[in-house]
């Protein structure tokens, strides 16, 4: 009887550890607002919520399937080739959704164009990998990198929105009035002042 | 299991396995997605030749001086109308690449803007300012003078606050002209020409009206009263 | 001329960072001091030069002969990461003065993304090239150096900003990074001045 209680309480326990493993990349350990990790996609591929939103879920796909792969052959690889060996691993999936974005969604590849083989360089993806996946089992590191990849979305996909309605007068696509808005904020300064801004208020949050 | 000792063998034998693997599912990855691709990229070919051209048949493509152009036919292979893809670095931000189609009279039947890097909200505008309906609508527009902006004393209404964008533009027109010219060919007016042939004798054709070049590179020369057409 | 209009381009009109947002991580994090920002920009124009003539070199000579052009992330990235660690035991050899000087730059240059972006965008020939031919490696190479000025540029004088920003009295939630990004935010409306100056 205890036995089964004591293995009860375990398995909540992890249930337990698995949510709090998957909410703290939105906001505690927010990988962008409150790590400052991967900051060039945030600030170039925001011009709207649709493309900060596609960009996050790319991120998030390499960021899984990546910390999967590292989590399962983390002990087949030497020490000391540790870094290489997680690079080819995170190159070839960023290399598989470059393929089936041109493939499925070439809309959307074409606007981010040039962040999406660049998620090879995310800092977020590497470090995960070598922070979470290569000392986790396969399904806490699937966790991790699903929680650290949608808060990462989450993040850029409000930068995005935020900077689409003041500058562009629409959400999502959707103009809801007819004219023309601050146009400096879907440009480059734009993209500093808004995560600026953003980091600042979230920080306010977290105390 | 125990991690793997970092000897050399281990360390070059682990990375040579792990890239080949790599190496060998991307090969597959890209095996399945290259038809996609391929497609996508016809697709979007079509798509904006369907919006510069009048309704065609089936469309040819050939590099003219390393230009793609596309010759539209209909069912009765008659030709309906040419496109030309152009490329301009005179943009604001970059290279501007234009799709312009011409009729078979050589005006402007439709354009798309295929790639651009101009400002946001400024020049990138051009997607819809130069269409018909638009500001500075340059549909139907003959360019044997060649489009320029009001500033430069040309026509085209340019772009507000983005002149540099929309003299990009009118140049990717030019350009798109120039090409089209050799293509399908030109006509100029005049009176008469003068023919010559390798060995240096002389001809001359009188009371002529036009004279145009050919996509064959021969001329077709018309005649004032009597209608009569000469080949060379 | 078409040079020299290669390099105001990818220096001043595109500067990588404040135009482009790459290489945003090095730009945040080191330009604290502006010796310091003058080493890190010394170390990318020497690794970036370097980075573009290979990897050049790879998709010319082995990528697009065989038709594997996708493998060209996995290539670059293994390609400069291998650079980096090569260049950093060779200076040490060579040159222990200018290993000192740029040493512990190295290692972070790795994860730089506007290496691997001035690579790629040479390797597909898509950058401004002037009219020039972007396939060719004498524009590339002007282009890399161009584009490692500017970015050298840009931290230069961020560094000398943030210099004095340290002394003023900034709200709790806005100190340091915050900061930092309206800074730079100012500096790209700065910077956007140049835009449509070729």
């Amino acid at each position: 009887m205890t036995v089964l209680l004591l293995h009860l309480k375990k398995k909540e326990d992890r249930t337990m550890n698995n949510w709090k493993n998957f909410t703290k990349g939105f906001i505690k350990e927010n990988p962008v607002l409150v790590m400052l990790l991967g900051c060039c996609p945030t600030l170039g591929t925001t011009t709207s919520a649709i493309n900060g939103l596609s960009m996050g879920l790319a991120t998030t796909f390499v960021l899984v399937c990546s910390n999967i792969v590292i989590s399962l052959i983390k002990n087949l690889i030497p020490d000391k080739v540790r870094i290489p060996s997680y690079i080819v691993v995170i190159a070839s999936f960023v290399t598989v959704i470059d393929l089936l974005m041109q493939a499925y969604l070439p809309g959307i590849y074409e606007t981010l164009g040039l962040f999406i083989p660049l998620i090879v360089v995310n800092c977020i993806v590497l470090g995960r990998a070598e922070a979470f996946a290569s000392k986790n089992g396969v399904w806490a590191s699937c966790v991790d990198g699903l929680g650290m990849g949608l808060g990462y979305a989450l993040a850029l996909m409000i930068l995005g929105a935020v900077r689409e309605v003041l500058g562009s007068l629409s959400i999502f696509g959707w103009q809801f009035i007819q004219a023309d808005g601050i146009l400096v904020f879907v440009l480059a300064p734009g993209a500093f002042f808004g995560l600026a801004y953003f980091i600042a208020v979230v920080r306010r949050f977290n105390k | 299991m125990a991690k793997k000792q970092s000897s050399l063998i281990n360390m070059v034998l682990t990375l040579f396995v792990i890239t080949v693997v790599a190496a060998v599912a991307l090969g597959f990855v890209y095996y399945f997605t290259q038809e996609p691709i391929a497609q996508v990229k016809e697709k979007k070919l079509n798509e904006g030749l369907m919006k510069v051209l009048p309704a065609f048949d089936h469309q040819v493509a050939e590099e003219v001086e390393g230009v793609p152009t596309y010759k539209a036919f209909d069912a009765n292979e008659q030709l309906v109308g040419t496109a030309v893809e152009v490329v301009t670095d005179k943009g604001f931000g970059g290279d501007v690449k234009v799709l312009v189609g011409f009729d078979t009279e050589g005006k402007i039947f439709g354009y798309t803007v295929l790639e651009h890097k101009e400002t946001a909200g400024l020049g990138s505008k051009m997607g819809d300012w130069f269409q018909e309906g638009g500001k500075g609508n340059v549909i139907g527009k003959d360019l044997s003078t060649p489009a320029k902006v009001k500033k430069d004393g040309g026509d085209v209404d340019a772009i507000t606050a983005a002149t540099i964008s929309s003299r990009a533009f009118c140049d990717a027109l030019n350009k798109a002209y120039a090409t089209y010219v050799n293509t399908v060919g030109s006509c100029v007016s005049t009176s008469m020409v003068i023919l010559t042939d390798e060995t240096g004798r002389c001809d001359t054709l009188k009371n002529v009206e036009t004279i145009c070049k050919t996509a064959n590179d021969s001329f077709t020369v018309t005649f004032k009263e009597e209608g009569g057409q000469d080949n060379e | 001329m078409a040079y020299i209009l290669i390099i105001i381009s990818a220096m001043l009109v595109n500067n990588i960072v404040l135009a482009q947002f790459l290489g945003i991580c090095p730009f945040l994090g080191v330009s604290g001091k502006v010796k310091t920002a003058v080493g890190m920009g010394s170390a990318v124009l020497f690794v970036m030069t370097l980075a573009t003539i290979v990897t050049w070199l790879v998709q010319t000579y082995i990528l697009n002969p065989l038709g594997i052009q996708f493998m060209q992330t996995v290539a670059f990235i293994l390609i400069i990461a291998a650079l980096v660690q090569m260049v950093e035991i060779i200076l040490k050899k060579i040159s222990p003065s200018l290993y000192q000087a740029l040493g512990i730059f190295l290692p972070l240059i790795t994860t730089n993304c506007a290496i691997l972006g001035v690579a790629i965008l040479v390797g597909n020939g898509t950058y401004n090239s002037m009219g020039l031919d972007a396939t060719s490696l004498l524009p590339a190479i002007v282009f890399a150096i161009g584009t490692a000025l500017g970015f050298m540029l840009a931290l230069v004088i961020f560094a000398g900003i943030r210099e004095h920003l340290a002394k003023l009295p900034i709200p709790e939630g806005m100190k340091g990074v915050p900061a930092a990004l309206v800074v730079a935010g100012i500096l790209a409306l700065a910077f956007m001045g140049f835009s449509g100056l070729v």
